[in-house]
């Protein structure tokens, strides 16, 4: 009797469940993301976000749609966009980095990317051929969805060209009363508005029917008075400039031009103030650069001689321009209105450039000096002399070349972190001044939040590992270093067990 | 165990005065709880979270039965492989004081229930680089019912000392553990230039769940 009376709760014992599945998946993150005043770390396979502030005492999580597979902090603002959920019912997570605040919108599609607008009041959602279809046996890429941020809608617009998907989302100046926004595919370009997204696009193409030309876009520039779209295209030394009507509300208005220059097309910037009508275009093969009437008058274009070789243009302030050879080491400067030039040789192949904002001057990193002397950061400082230009030249060394660096909106300061170092560097860029502070770990990634003034420096790590550190500090005691973020209320989402 | 028991029976046997003395006992078993959470998923396999528990109590004569008072001591560790990159690890332990009453049906058979509270600390463990740790401690509250068999080691003595195996099931309520702050250990030497380090909250692991007990007692 009593062997019979224990049977039962014995079973019932033996019988209680193993391990699920809760703590299974792996943590990996999708990229470190920072608003001005807290870093996000998105975690898809737990459905969660985790937001650190410097004020804040301990890092936070937040619930996010299934399925996060892509993310960016909104220009200007605190809110961090995550494209998410189910093939069948895609979303759109925002989350407030601040509060944690968590809004989902249904989307009309599984998008791949958002470009937002400069001033963080509107986003295109499109497809990226690359992409793939996921779990979806087919996608309609000439789909796109128009985010109105402050509304919190999301509207479906087919742009109905003959190309199979977008390749780039350009947002004009905003005006009055109309935003343009650009959608450059293959054989053309779609343009809409994005305050009256029920008119039609207007669809442009480069590839007219019967035509066997094979010339795609590559790259596209609005004007600052949203008069004129420039188009570089393969296969082409022409800009193609579209002169644009100022039609509001209703069907748009475009007339296509090609204005020639030199040979090789390889660069087009916008002109320096007080030039709208215009177009800065660098033409390597021919080794010269012109700024070219959009109107397409000759006698209007200005040209300047680069006999060092230049592949990339960098906009400076006023008048200035640079032109960069990404192959070379020269630099040379140009002032359009009155033709003044210079030149400089950078100490070796830089890997990028960095234009400092508000001030004539471009960071060029050089991963090894020529002079045998190792890695270096070069500045080049543009300025005025009696008939030329003067391209001063200011070199700090580095150890490793550059690694991850970020640099401050009103381009006073550059921090960074050079490869497979563990210190995060202040460079001054008015004074040179540097200040630097040793962390415990690598630093894969720098960012810069404003509100306070603080770097985070991010480390190595599958859990999330960061340092916050006061800008500019160079006393260890000032940094707090949090691991491990990813399991941030892990155990708080047993609700999510299946 | 082979050892620990003849060593206490030879113990109690070779006491002086035992009849001047109230009833002791010793006990050494299992104590198990059956957490249904699925956070113990983080540390866990399966859900029997079993401890070692040793106790010592004594007894008195009331209403057709006895009362049983005893101190005791309970610990349980389990660690398992978390998201694929972390060993984490729990280490949970406590004491508690708990009172049995004993109904005697027959001298070998000794149906009971029995109350017991105290206090406990969990210390979670994640094992990687980080090594964040934290110790948490709660009360505990388990009741159970049961069922004990006294087996008689010596036949004639007035009071005989008894071996007594024992079979309980019940529940232990547990507030949620909440490692809101966990933290790296401290390191053995301190650093001569230490970073400040930030704590994660992780979350709250109930362990509360059904209850059994499996253990052997010399009572004299």
């Amino acid at each position: 009797m009593i062997a019979r009376a224990l049977i039962a709760p014995a079973l019932v014992l033996l019988a209680c469940g193993g391990r699920g599945t809760l703590f299974d998946a792996s943590l990996k993150s999708l990229p470190l993301l920072a608003t001005p005043s807290a870093v996000v770390s998105v975690i898809p396979a737990t459905q969660r976000a985790v937001l650190l502030a410097p004020g804040d005492a301990q890092p936070r999580a937040a619930k996010l749609s299934k399925g996060a597979r892509w993310a960016s902090a909104v220009p200007h603002g605190e809110q961090v966009a995550i494209l998410g959920g189910i093939a069948k019912h895609p979303t759109l997570d925002v989350l407030d980095a601040t509060t944690g605040e968590l809004q989902t919108l249904d989307l009309p599609g599984a998008f791949d990317v958002i470009t937002f607008s400069p001033d963080g009041k509107f986003a295109v959602l499109s497809y990226l051929a690359a992409g793939g279809t996921g779990q979806l046996t087919a996608r309609n890429l000439n789909e796109i969805g128009l985010w109105t941020i402050a509304a919190g809608t999301v509207e479906r617009l087919q742009l109905d060209t003959e190309s199979l998907a977008p390749r780039q989302v350009l947002f004009a100046p905003a005006e009055a009363n109309r935003q343009l926004v650009a959608v450059t595919l293959d054989r053309g370009v779609a343009l809409f508005d994005a305050l009256h997204p029920t008119v039609a696009p207007r669809r442009i193409t480069l590839r007219p029917p019967g035509s066997t030309s094979e010339s795609t876009v590559l790259e596209a520039l609005f004007s600052r008075d949203a008069r004129w779209l420039f188009l570089r295209a393969s296969l082409l030394d022409d800009v193609i400039v579209i002169e644009l009507g100022g039609e509001v509300g209703r069907a748009m208005n475009a007339s296509i031009n090609f204005v020639s220059g030199g040979r090789g097309l390889s660069d087009i910037a916008l002109p320096p103030d007080g030039y709208d009508g215009s177009v800065v275009a660098l033409y390597p093969a021919s080794a010269e650069a012109f700024l070219l009437d959009a109107h397409g008058i000759q006698d209007d274009n200005l040209r300047l001689s680069l006999p060092l070789g230049a592949t990339t243009i960098l906009p400076l302030e006023g008048t200035k321009v640079l032109f960069w050879d990404a192959n070379g080491r020269s630099v040379q400067a140009w002032d359009v209105a009155d033709g003044r030039s210079g030149a400089q040789q950078l100490p070796g192949f830089a890997q990028t450039a960095l234009i400092v904002p508000g001030a004539n001057k471009v960071l060029f990193p050089i991963a090894q000096s020529a002079d045998g002397s190792g890695a270096a950061l070069s500045l080049v400082t543009v300025t005025d002399d009696v008939n030329r230009l003067r391209l001063s030249l200011s070199s700090v060394q580095l150890s490793k070349p550059l690694g991850a660096a970020a640099l401050e909106a009103t381009g006073q300061r550059l921090f960074f972190g050079v490869a497979s170092g563990t210190s995060v560097v202040t460079l001054d860029l008015t004074s040179l001044r540097l200040a630097e502070l040793q962390l415990d770990a690598q630093v894969t990634g720098v960012f810069h939040l404003g509100l306070p003034d603080v770097v985070v420096a991010n480390h190595q790590g599958s859990l999330g590992d960061v340092s916050l550190v006061p800008a500019g500090a160079s006393e260890r005691g000032a940094v707090t270093r949090f691991s491990n973020l990813a399991l941030t209320g892990d155990l708080d989402r047993a609700e999510d067990a299946p | 165990m082979k050892t620990l028991l003849p060593v206490l029976a030879s113990l109690f046997l070779a006491f002086p005065a035992r009849a001047e003395l109230p009833t002791l006992s010793a006990d050494v078993g299992a104590v198990a709880t059956v957490v249904p959470a699925r956070q113990l998923d983080l540390v866990a396999t399966q859900d029997h979270l079993a401890a070692l528990h040793v106790g010592a109590g004594v007894s008195v004569g009331v209403t057709r039965g006895f009362l049983d008072v005893d101190l005791a001591y309970a610990s349980t560790g389990t660690d398992a492989a978390a998201h694929g990159t972390v060993s984490a690890s729990l280490w949970l332990r406590g004491v508690e004081l708990g009172a049995r009453y004993r109904y005697v049906v027959k001298p070998w058979l000794n149906p009971y229930l029995r109350l017991a509270g105290g206090w406990e600390w969990g210390t979670l463990t994640l094992l990687n680089q980080a090594q964040l740790t934290q110790t948490v401690g709660n009360p505990q509250g388990t009741a159970l019912a049961g069922v004990q068999f006294p087996i008689a080691l010596e036949k004639k003595a007035e009071r005989a000392v008894q071996l007594v195996l024992e079979a309980g099931v019940g529940y232990t309520f547990r507030p949620g553990y909440h490692f809101d702050a966990m933290g790296p250990k401290p390191p053995a030497t301190k650093p001569e230039d230490p970073l400040a380090r930030g704590t994660i909250d992780v979350g709250t692991m109930p362990l509360s769940g059904l209850a059994y007990r499996l253990t052997l007692s010399l009572r004299y």
